[in-house]
């Protein structure tokens, strides 16, 4: 698992990859401290990480696309699957090494903290809350990603897949007050199991909140207002789990495929 | 060593491994051959645990590949069909990850990597980037990431292709080196290929076995006829005549004719041996012999005598 975790890591900064994120990352962030300094005294680094949680849409897209899918074009993955290495050693390393170079990226960011720390700024529980969800958000979007690469054998239809559905999590909140106010109107007009006007809106109010269990961005919110709680980690460890369980049968079901 | 029994793989409909068995003993070379979509390929795949087959067994050094794999997949070194290279990576940077990759001990690397870069001649490239090698070194490299961990198995699938003539002699005589410390399974679609190189020959046909023997027992079991390469100076017309009223020679084919030239096939009868009565008879009409040799039976015609025979024997 070693091996192919530092190999992957490694191929980041071999090619542009790697380079291209930290650059975009460092770009973004400093242009937010910069504005930041200039419009107020001190800058808060917990909203300049939530600022730049929307980076995930390209970044994530971008280092886990290849992941599985360049394996396969290259014929590298018989090496791979042919070697003593157990599969979801596979899984976890490449999973690892993605995960870390966020991890680098994200540490670009200590230059503001110190910046702010000599000023005598603000930093406090929810700074290190923003941290954590980022980090936390990064695991799950890469373990889609990663899910998405294993999947095809191009790389542009597993950034597609990933883009696609990391957008669907970051509308959840959206969709959810549009499925709840479809739900009110038509149940009502249909008269629906004869339910009172009340109920109806109990209904709807209950589905949207089904949907919003979902969203991995509502959750990892309390962290950035310096909540610390157990119930949003197990949430996205869960999901990191439950994708790349999903991932590991991917690539196992191709061993068996027959067609 | 491998112990292959009743392997069947299916895709889809189309049955592309048809209950295969076959063992391979220590020390041993043997040939896989085949023409293209034979099941060469799957067969390998299954092997080395690349792919798990629909039914049927493979155990290596007594390992079963399904139920043991990572102790059967260390006593084997694969080169696939494409080598799995890392095109990003010096020849170097690559050996010592697919070094990690094995788990070889780190005081072990340098000193391996650098025995397999001699032994496959690419020492003088373990600096450049595998994206610039040419097809030749590429093979080369794919060999070496086979060799490391010194694997009591190789499996090589279609080695020498697409390499020059010098390279193909070079790997050749690489793969009888490496015989004396391994036991190799290869494939191939050359038949003189796997007779210059294999100890025994698996003839695969539409995924079955269609013969398992010696080169030269394969070559003995070739019925029929023994085939020659006749060009001469003459006219056609007369010597066509005179020949088949030699008694042995079955048939004669006119290949081709250029200034009085001609290039002709003799079919003859395996149990006389022609070739004087021939000679005699171009040297009595004053026709020059230019060229006179026997025909290499092709990889088709052996498929044919052998598929034939074996229906013979049902």
């Amino acid at each position: 698992m070693k091996a192919i975790y530092k190999r992957e890591l490694a191929s980041y900064f071999r090619s542009p990859v790697g380079w291209i994120v930290i650059t975009l990352f460092v770009l973004l962030g400093g242009f937010y401290f910069s504005f930041a300094m200039q419009s107020s005294l001190s800058v808060d680094i917990g909203s300049e990480i939530l600022w730049l949680e929307p980076v995930f849409f390209i970044v994530i897209p971008l280092i886990t696309m290849r992941l599985f899918s360049e394996e396969k074009k290259n014929g590298t993955e018989v090496l791979l699957f042919t070697s003593a290495v157990p599969l979801y050693k596979i899984v976890l390393g490449k999973y690892l090494a993605a995960l870390s170079l966020i991890g680098i990226m994200l540490s670009s960011s200590i230059l503001h903290i110190i910046l702010v720390a000599v000023m005598g700024g603000l930093l406090n529980a929810s700074t290190l809350g923003a941290y954590i969800g980022f980090v936390l958000l990064a695991a799950v979007f890469i373990s889609i990603g990663l899910m998405a690469s294993a999947l095809t054998e191009n790389q542009i239809i597993a950034a597609v897949v990933s883009i696609v559905i990391i957008l669907f999590t970051a509308l959840l909140s959206l969709i959810a007050s549009a499925v709840e106010s479809i739900f009110v109107s038509t149940a009502s007009m249909s008269n629906f199991l004869n339910l009172s006007s009340e109920s109806i809106n109990k209904a709807g109010e209950n589905i949207a909140r089904a949907i919003n269990w979902f969203d991995p961005f509502a959750r990892t919110n309390s962290f950035s207002l310096g909540i610390f709680s157990i119930s949003p980690l197990v949430f996205c460890l869960s999901q990191v789990a439950l994708f790349l369980y999903i991932t590991y049968r991917i690539l196992e079901k191709r061993r068996w495929s027959q067609s | 060593m491998i112990e292959i029994k009743n392997l069947v793989k299916y895709f889809g409909d189309h049955i592309a491994v048809d209950d295969i068995s076959f063992t391979v003993n220590q020390g041993e070379i043997l040939g896989f051959l085949g023409p293209n979509g034979a099941g060469k390929t799957t067969t390998m795949n299954i092997i080395t645990g690349y792919l798990s087959a629909t039914a049927g067994t493979v155990t290596i050094n007594g390992y079963d590949i399904l139920e043991k794999p990572a102790e059967a997949k260390k006593s084997i070194g694969y080169l696939p069909e494409h080598p799995p290279l890392y095109l990003d990576m010096t020849v170097l940077e690559y050996l010592k990850f697919i070094c990690e990759l094995k788990k070889i001990p780190k005081a072990d690397r340098i000193r391996q990597i650098a025995e397999i870069m001699r032994l496959v001649r690419i020492y003088e490239v373990s600096d450049r980037l595998i994206h610039n090698l040419s097809k030749g070194y590429r093979q080369r490299v794919g060999i070496a990431q086979a060799l490391v961990g010194n694997p009591e198995v190789l499996v090589l699938d279609e080695p020498t292709v697409g390499l020059d003539p010098k390279q193909i002699i070079e790997i050749r005589s690489l793969i009888k080196t490496l015989s004396r410390k391994h036991t190799i399974i290869l494939s191939s679609h050359i038949l003189p290929e796997v007779q210059a190189v294999c100890d025994r020959v698996v003839i695969i046909h539409n995924g079955k076995i269609a013969a398992i023997d010696t080169p030269d027992a394969l070559s003995h079991r070739m019925a029929g006829a023994d085939r020659l390469a006749l060009t001469f100076e003459g006219p056609y017309k007369e010597a066509y005549s005179r020949l088949v009223s030699l008694s042995g020679v079955l048939s004669v084919q006119h290949i081709k004719e250029h200034e009085n030239v001609q290039q002709i096939h003799i079919t003859a009868d395996p149990k006389m041996d022609v070739r004087k009565s021939i000679f005699f008879l171009m040297a009595k009409q004053s026709w020059p012999i230019l060229e006179f040799r026997s025909l290499d039976p092709t990889l088709e015609e052996i498929f044919l005598s052998v598929t034939a025979s074996d229906e013979k024997r049902r």
